[in-house]
Parts: C-alpha cells; structure tokens; sequence
C-alpha cells in the first residue's frame, strides 16, 4: 500500500536548513499494523503527515496504492486523502462549533455523499463506538476518552483502507489509552491497515512492525510477531 | 453543504460574543449611516419626481442683461405664460405660479394667522403637477377668483380636522375667499408644497396685474410640453416672443429660457427661487464621507476576524484533512461574514429609524425616505449587505483558507495569519480618515468664527434692526426713529432701505456717461439717512456724509465705496457725476470698503443714496450694557405707536450668523462624521487591544513574575497603538490641508490655516485611542501570573 523511495523532507527558513526526514524507505503492505517510534525530533509527525499527504517531500518517491504522490497538487492529494486515509490525532482536533455526530459527518459530507446515506452511516458508526447517547452534545460536554472515540469514529465514518494515528493516547489515562488501542486493534483486525506514531512501548506491542526513526533517519525496524486475526 | 456552513456561522457567532458585538456594532453605525446618506441623495436626485409628468415640465426663466451683466430670475412677466400657451402647439398647458408673502388669513376671530406659504396657482396647476385633492373637485378648484384649496395641516389646525370645502376665509383683511379643495400630503421632495393655494385669478383682486410684460419679476411659469415635442423649438422662440411685446430699453434686455423641471432644485441657481435648492457638490461630498465610514467599518471587520484566525486555525486543518477545498472554506467564512452583515444591517435599520427625525431636524426638512417603501432604497440595503458580506469577508476567508494543516493540528500557537503589517496599515487608514475629517471640522469651525467674528468693516455687535409694515407713513417712521434715539441704552439709529449685513442689497444700474448708452455698471446699492453712517460706525474715506441742511443732498447725491471707485474708474471720485435712468448724482463721499455680503464674496461696488422717507428698517445701536431693557423700551414705543402691529425685530448679530446656516450645517454634519468614525475606529482598536492582550497575556504573567508593574505594562500594549495614531496623523495632516485650502478657495475672506489644527485633531485622536486601548491593557495587566502560567 504505501512505499516510500529515499523519502526527504527540509525546512528551509532564511537562517537555517532543517532535515526533518532523511532518505527514508519504509514499505507497509495492506492491513498491517505499523508503530513509529522514536525521541522527540525524531522526524515521527513529520513522516506521518507526509504518509498522510498533509505535506509533500523534497526530495524522493511515495507512492500509495497504484500512484506516485510526491509531486500531486494539494487538490490531487486532498481527493486521495479524503478517500482513503483517516486520521486520529493526540489532541482530538474536533470542532468545537459541531456536535458528535456533525464531527463524525464531515469526511461524508466532504465527499458529497447524499444526506440520507450520511445519516445512516454516522448513526451505524456511533452505535459501533458506543457514542450514539452524546450524539448532539458538543466536544466541550465530553470526557478526554469520549472526543477520542468521537474521533476514532469520524476517522473511519468514510471507510478509509488506511488510518494514521499520531500519538492517539498522548492525552488520554491509561484506561481511555487502551480503550483507543482496543478501538484500533479491532479496526485492524477488520482488514484496515493502521500507521501509529507512538512513545509508549506498551502501546507499540499492538502493532505488528516498530519503526524506529532517529534524526530523520530509519533505525530499525522490528517484527512484534502479531498476528492479525 | 449550505446548512453546515449556516450553522457554524451562528454557533461561531454565538461562541463569540465580545467580538461579534464589536463588528457588529462597527458595521451598524456604518450601515445605518450609508442607510441616511442614500435615503438622503436619492431625496436629493429625485426632486420632482412625485409629478407623473416631470420630464415633460419645463420652467421658464428670466435673463436680464445690464451692460455687461446679467441677472438670471426665477421668476418673469406675467403675460409671458397666456402667450406661450396659445402661440405653440408643442406646448398641452401651461401654469403660472405666484409666491405671496405674509399673508395674513382669518378663520375665526381669535384664530389669525400670517403666513409666506402661499401660492396663487392657475386652475392647470393640477394637469401640470400631480396634486391630487382629497376633497373638492381639481377641474374647477380654482378656476374662480378669490378661491382657495388648502393642505391637510391646515384643515387639522384650523378647522378641527372637519372638512372645510365651502367655508370662507378672511384674507388680509379684505378678501373673502371660499375653500374650495383640500391638498392630499404632498411629498417632502418638490418645490410646488403650498399650505394654501389661492386662484391666480385672485390676484387682480390683490393689486396684481397679471397680464403685464413689464412687471419682470412675479410669475413662476411652467410649460407641459405635449409627449415628444423639442423644448428647444420654444426656447429658440422666446426671443422672438418677447421682441414683440417688450419695447426696446436702452442698456437692458432680456432673454428667456426652459429649464427642466428635473433640474431645478440642484442645478438652478438663480435668483427668487421658489424653494431653497440643493446644493450637488454638498450631497457627493456627504455620500462619500458615508461609504468612507462604512469603508472603516469594513476595515475593522477585516481586521477583527484576520486578527482572530488563531481561534479558526485548529478548525480550518481539521476540515482540510478530511478534505476540504480551499473555495469550500472561502464559502464557509462568507457564509459567517454575510450573516453577521445581516445582522448588522438589523442593528443598522434600528439606528436608521432613531437617526432619521434627528437628520431632518437638522436639515429643517422632511426627507421622503421610506426604508420599506422604497424599493430603490430595498434594493440599496441588499446590495449593501451582499457587497459588505463579501467585500469584507474575503480577505479573512482568503486567509483562513490557506492555513496549512500541518502547523495548525501540531497545536502550534500562530498571532493570526494575517501579516500584522497589513493590519496595521488598514488601523492607520481608519485613524487617518478620521484625524483628516477632525482637522476639517476644527477648520471649518474656525473659518465660521472668523466670518462672524472678524471685523466686517463696520459695528455689527448690539445692533438692532426693527422692520416697518408696508405702507407705514413716512412721517411716523421719522417720529418714531427720533424718540427711539431718546430711549435709555440706544446710541444712534437711523433709517435704511435693507438690513445691512443681510445681503439683500438692492441692483442699481449706473452709467458714467450722460447719454446712458454705453457701458452701464452695476452697483449694490442701499436709501439710508444721514445717520447710517456714524450708526454703523462705517468710515469715510474721501469727502463727507449725507447732510439734513442740504436739499441737494435728498435727491442728487450719493456715497460710493472704494471698490465702486475702483471699478468706475474714477480718478477723482468726490465730484464725479453718476448717472440712473431718473437722475443724475454727484458723488459726495467715498467709503472705506466693507463687507456688504458674506466672507464668500468678494467687495463688490456698494452705493448710498438718501431714502425718500419709505426705508423699511430703523438700525438702532445699542449701548454694551443692558440690552434687553434698551429693547423693551423701543417695544414700549412700538407699541404707542403701533398699537395693533407687534414690533418685528431683530439683531445683526444673528442675521449674520444665519448668513453662515449653511457652513454651521457643515461644521455639525462633520463634528457628527468625525464622531463616527472616531467611534468606529476606537470599536475596532477596543476589539483589537483585545486580541492583543490575549495573545500576549503569557508574556505579562511572565513579566509580572519578574516584577514588572502594571504601569510599566500598560506603557508596553499601548505604545504600539500609539505609534499608529502618531503615524496616522502624519499622513493625514498634508490630505487635511489640501482639502480644508481647497474649501477655503470658496472665501473671498478666509482665516490662515494655523498649525494647532492639525495638531489639536492628532492629540484628540491619540488620547481617545489611548483611552480606547488602555482599558483592555489595565484589564490584561491585572491578571494573575498564576493563572495564567498555570497552563503552561
């Protein structure tokens, strides 16, 4: 599903030149479940973000399911994102203004999908979360582990092959955290492929492969021997 | 789609309660005052318009040419109307109209009143016009003599209300006349708004001859030219016509010319208009004072939401990851900005409506604007909220669109991605606009001082001028002059034909040539007695006043002014011989030049000729000290002497200071624009100054702990505001002084244009703004550090 090719990305401002990623080749193949790991600075958001089109490289090759992104206009890359990939991010990033299940309508509402058939599936994902009672409440009204499962739910509304999730339980106790892993498992178990960027060991250990990037740089790659079921 | 954007709009608006009720107040005062100013241009453009057949009216005026000059009436002969009435076909009809004044009407013994709204209208008046009657029958209204329709106003004042078709009226004193209609409301925006109309026929009755080419200015006449026909045709004709009917006058001719009614009120400017006339160049400078402050409006709503993108940046990344295009979030923000424009458009309307008396009690008038009503004025407002919507939320949409999703979702903390440098020049805009439009109110302010208050050249201070009824023998008027100067408080009064200082001298045509062919000048011209001028303390430059011992002095000679001198070409002024078509005079004395008329004009060639004993007005001067018992004692005499008359009077003073109605008018239109848009700029800095505290309430905690005082605080937020007031100023000041020269060149008398006006605007501007900012400074530097540090 996604192959990367001597992947660079720098920042350039007028005093200095930043390698935040460095010829990185990383390959993960459809339905695994991949953790990024690594310190702070590392490149690991930087990586995710370009994974997730949100950003395009320097220098070298991506490219996701059949296509050759590196080079795609930010439309290219909205219309494949928006179709494929959907995000979880640390800080939840719901919008304040929208309830939970105008929240977890966006991504159809994006794609234009009638409003009979985005009603349906928004009410089938919020049962699926467990989140239909809060449907109308707005963010504010919700515990830290609730957005996120508002947001879990919004990730996948659009049936994405591919789920990014940057430092999912960063905001969350423990007990909310292994609930979003529980969460994520499950969708990995349905045949998503998921790319995770973590800092806790015990989280990585539900993924089947560790990235472990440093300075930009691909260290190690490690098989966790997780099977999928 | 839409709905979604509908909603956050409201919940957004909702969310935000501070800055929603800035920008919205912002932009009302701005809607609502472009609201007034187009109601008011378009009351102003369709003058006339009430009358279905307006583009097929046209008026005739009078040129009348003296030597080199011309003097151009609103007015002309009588007869010109029938003439013109049955020698062209192109004309349907005709109707003349003739301005009474003072006349004194009787309903019933107790209730009298003496009034100048009444015209003598020909029965065709209701052809030509659309004066539709509520009650009587237009054909045959005021086809009778002594006849009269009158106004709603009228029937409610004086008959109760009661229909009064059939009652008689006492006319001044002698007329019985029959009411025989009454006038529907007629709109505010025409010239033709009589309270009463008597029959033209009538006017023989009043002493009129109203068949007479002679009597050059009494009838306004109009022609209602059949649909098609050329107006030119006619005009070419007048020449002709009046040949015919007019002996040839040495010196003086006259021509005649059509005027489209359309025209009339902005574009006429002769003398004895029926109604005051607009001025043009005063509506374009009002209306674009109006969109310039509804232009800082729109600025400050720019600022205000660029200013706050930090708030929308986490929501514009989010809605871009799941796809959203950067035209669907342009839509999305106008969305919001054209619903708070509707919003401010509901305010603005409120505001128009308490607004609106307040206008027409300032200009004297009423307004025909009808906000509903008008769909003119409907489509104005929606083409204002469309126009302002998206106007002003492009440029915050266009920002807020281009946020990149991988700064905003790190929760990277960003000022706002709109560059503070263009922030900070549409401040110094809005803080230019309106130091500019202070220093032009201050300057004008000045000039009004300086017109009333310099020296015209003679004593204008405690003078008191007391009018005579027409007819007053000339023997009383004298009696009563000479027991005034007995009264306690008076210094000197004399008689004259004018109120000096009103500028309503009379024109007299002179000649330096005895043959009175060639080269006639014309010369202001005033009947006194041979106190006037030590009365008015006037100086005498060149030989000597009117003298009481010399007969000569009645009939043969005159006292010119420096400027009459200058313009004769008389090198030996005492002496001269000047001729009028009666008579011939020698000039006696010369005048130091005065100003006969406003600081508009220039001195133009005054003469003093000794009155026959008619002159209308008695000038008194009254000593410093106790002028209101000075002036019960005249009333005391005024009424031995003229026990049924009430004395009419008045002081120099205000005659002069009703001459500058019109730049007091400017001066409170500007002081009211300079408000607003210092009101609508300090709306914006308030909201501004907030922003700012917020986004650096981090740096003051921080500060604070260090031992920063609140003092040192408050310095730190408000010098950068200050700096743009500072920098405002700067730019403003050289537009200010062009503009406040080049109204000046309207003054043949103008102050200097001194420094501490452009100074006083900037420090008024700095101190409101630093008032403005302050407030929102103290508040942030108040703050708790703990608080604040706490989160982070």
């Amino acid at each position: 599903m996604i192959r990367t090719v001597d992947l660079r990305k720098q920042y350039t401002t007028e005093e200095v030149e930043t390698t935040a990623l460095n010829n990185v080749n990383i390959e993960i193949k459809d339905g695994e479940f991949v953790a990024i790991m690594g310190p702070s600075g590392c490149g690991k958001s930087t990586l995710l973000n370009v994974l997730g089109m949100l950003d395009n490289p320097s220098h070298g090759e991506y490219h996701f399911l059949d296509h050759e992104v590196s080079r795609f206009t930010e439309r290219q890359r909205a219309n494949l994102r928006k179709e494929n990939i959907g995000f979880v991010f640390q800080s939840f990033n719901l919008i304040d203004e929208l309830t939970v299940a105008e929240n977890i309508e966006l991504p159809l509402l994006y794609l234009g999908v009638s409003t009979a058939h985005r009603r349906l599936r928004v009410q089938e994902i919020m049962e699926q979360m467990n989140i239909a009672p809060r449907k109308n409440h707005f963010p504010q009204q919700l515990s830290g582990g609730q957005q996120q499962r508002v947001a879990v739910a919004r990730a996948v509304v659009a049936k994405p092959k591919l789920i990014l999730a940057d430092e999912p339980t960063g905001n969350l106790d423990s007990n909310h955290g292994d609930e979003v892993m529980r969460l994520l498992t499950e969708l990995h178990d349905a045949g998503t492929t998921v790319v995770m960027v973590t800092h806790a060991p015990a989280y990585a250990d539900f993924a089947q492969r560790v990235i472990h990037l440093f300075d930009g740089h691909v260290v190690t790659e490690n098989f966790q021997g997780r099977v999928q079921a | 789609m839409f709905r979604n954007y509908l909603r956050v709009a409201i919940r957004s608006l909702l969310r935000q309660r501070m800055y929603v009720m800035v920008n919205v107040a912002g932009l009302a005062i701005g809607l609502a005052a472009c609201l007034l100013i187009t109601g008011f241009a378009l009351n102003e453009l369709r003058f006339e318009r009430c009358h279905e057949k307006h583009n097929r009216i046209y008026r005739i005026d009078g040129l009348y040419n003296y030597g080199d000059s011309q003097v151009s009436m609103a007015n002309i002969m009588p007869a010109v109307g029938p003439a013109v009435r049955a020698e062209f076909s192109e004309v349907e009809e005709v109707v003349r109209l003739h301005h009474l004044w003072e006349v004194t009407f009787e309903f019933s013994p107790e209730d009298r009143i003496t009034t100048d709204t009444v015209l003598a209208a020909e029965p065709s008046v209701f052809s030509v016009f659309t004066l539709p009657l509520i009650s009587g029958n237009p054909k045959t209204a005021l086809s009778e003599p002594l006849s009269m329709v009158v106004s709603r106003a009228v029937v409610r004042d004086h008959f109760g209300g009661v229909d009064p078709v059939g009652k008689t009226v006492r006319c001044d004193d002698s007329l019985l006349l029959t009411i025989t209609g009454v006038m529907a409301d007629i709109p505010a925006n025409t010239q033709i708004r009589p309270e009463y109309m008597l029959s033209h026929a009538t006017l023989p009755r009043m002493g009129f001859d109203v068949e007479s080419w002679s009597e050059l200015f009494q009838d306004y006449t109009y022609v209602l030219l059949t649909p098609g026909a050329d107006p030119s045709v006619i005009e070419n004709a007048l020449p002709e016509l009046i040949a015919r009917h007019t002996e040839e006058n040495s010196g003086v001719s006259y021509d005649l010319q059509m005027q489209p009614l359309d025209d009339i009120y902005l574009h006429s400017n002769l003398s004895y208009e029926l109604h005051p006339n607009g001025d043009p160049e005063s509506t374009y400078v009002v209306s674009a004072v109006a969109v310039l402050i509804l232009l800082l409006a729109c600025i400050n709503f720019v600022n205000l939401t660029t200013a706050r993108s930090t708030r929308r940046m986490k929501e514009v990344g989010v809605r871009k990851v799941m796809g959203a295009r950067p035209g669907q979030l342009m839509k999305q923000f106008l969305t919001e900005s054209v619903c708070m424009t509707i919003l401010s458009m509901l305010l603005g309307i409120v505001l128009f409506e308490l607004a609106k008396p307040q206008l027409e009690a300032f200009l004297n008038r009423r307004l025909a604007i009808d906000l509903f009503g008008d769909p003119m004025l409907l489509g104005a407002m929606l083409v204002m909220i469309l126009i302002v919507g998206v106007l002003s939320g492009s440029y915050p949409a266009f920002v807020l669109s281009r946020f990149r999703p991988t700064t905003v979702l790190r929760g990277a903390r960003s000022g706002g991605m709109s560059r503070p440098i263009v922030r900070r020049a549409l401040v110094v805009f809005q803080l230019a606009v309106a130091v500019t439009l202070m220093c032009s109110t201050f300057a004008i302010k000045r000039q009004i001082e300086y017109s009333m208050y310099s020296d015209p050249g003679y004593v204008s201070k405690n003078i008191l001028l007391i009018e005579f009824a027409e007819g007053t023998a000339s023997d009383r008027r004298t009696l009563l002059a000479d027991e005034i100067r007995t009264v306690p408080g008076v210094l000197a009064a004399s008689h004259a034909s004018e109120a000096p200082g009103e500028g309503r001298w009379s024109l007299y045509g002179l000649f330096l040539d005895e043959a009175r062919v060639d080269g006639q000048k014309l010369a202001n011209g005033m009947q006194v007695d041979c106190e006037f001028i030590p009365t008015l303390g006037l100086e005498l430059v060149a030989g000597r006043n009117f003298s009481p011992d010399l007969s000569t002095d009645r009939s043969e000679a005159l006292i010119l002014n420096e400027a009459a001198v200058a313009d004769f070409g008389l090198e030996e002024a005492i002496g001269s011989k000047i001729y009028r078509r009666n008579g011939a005079y020698t000039v006696i004395g010369v005048m130091k030049d005065f100003r006969s008329h406003s600081t508009h004009n220039a001195i133009a060639p005054c003469m003093l000729l000794m009155h026959g004993g008619d002159a209308r007005e008695i000038v008194v001067r009254l000593a410093d000290d106790d002028i209101a018992e000075a002036t019960a004692g005249i009333a005391d005499l005024w009424a031995r002497h003229f026990p049924d008359e009430p004395m009419k009077h008045r002081f120099l003073e205000d005659i002069m200071r009703h001459t500058y109605d019109n730049e007091v008018k400017a001066e409170t239109m500007f002081l009211a624009f300079s408000g607003l848009a210092i009101l609508v700029a300090c709306l914006g800095l308030f909201g501004l100054a907030a922003f700012t505290a917020e986004r650096r309430i981090r740096e003051i905690g921080i500060r604070k702990t260090l031992g920063a005082s609140i003092g040192s605080i408050v310095t730190m937020l408000s010098r950068e505001f200050a700096l743009l007031v500072v920098v405002a100023s700067v730019v403003a000041w050289p537009v200010a002084y062009w503009l406040i020269d080049t109204w000046l060149q309207d003054f043949a008398f103008r102050m200097d244009i001194s420094w501490t006006i452009f100074v006083f605007a900037g420090a008024t501007a700095l101190l409101v703004a630093l008032g403005t900012v302050s407030y929102q400074a103290a508040r942030a530097a108040m703050t708790n550090p703990a608080d604040v540090l706490r989160h982070e």
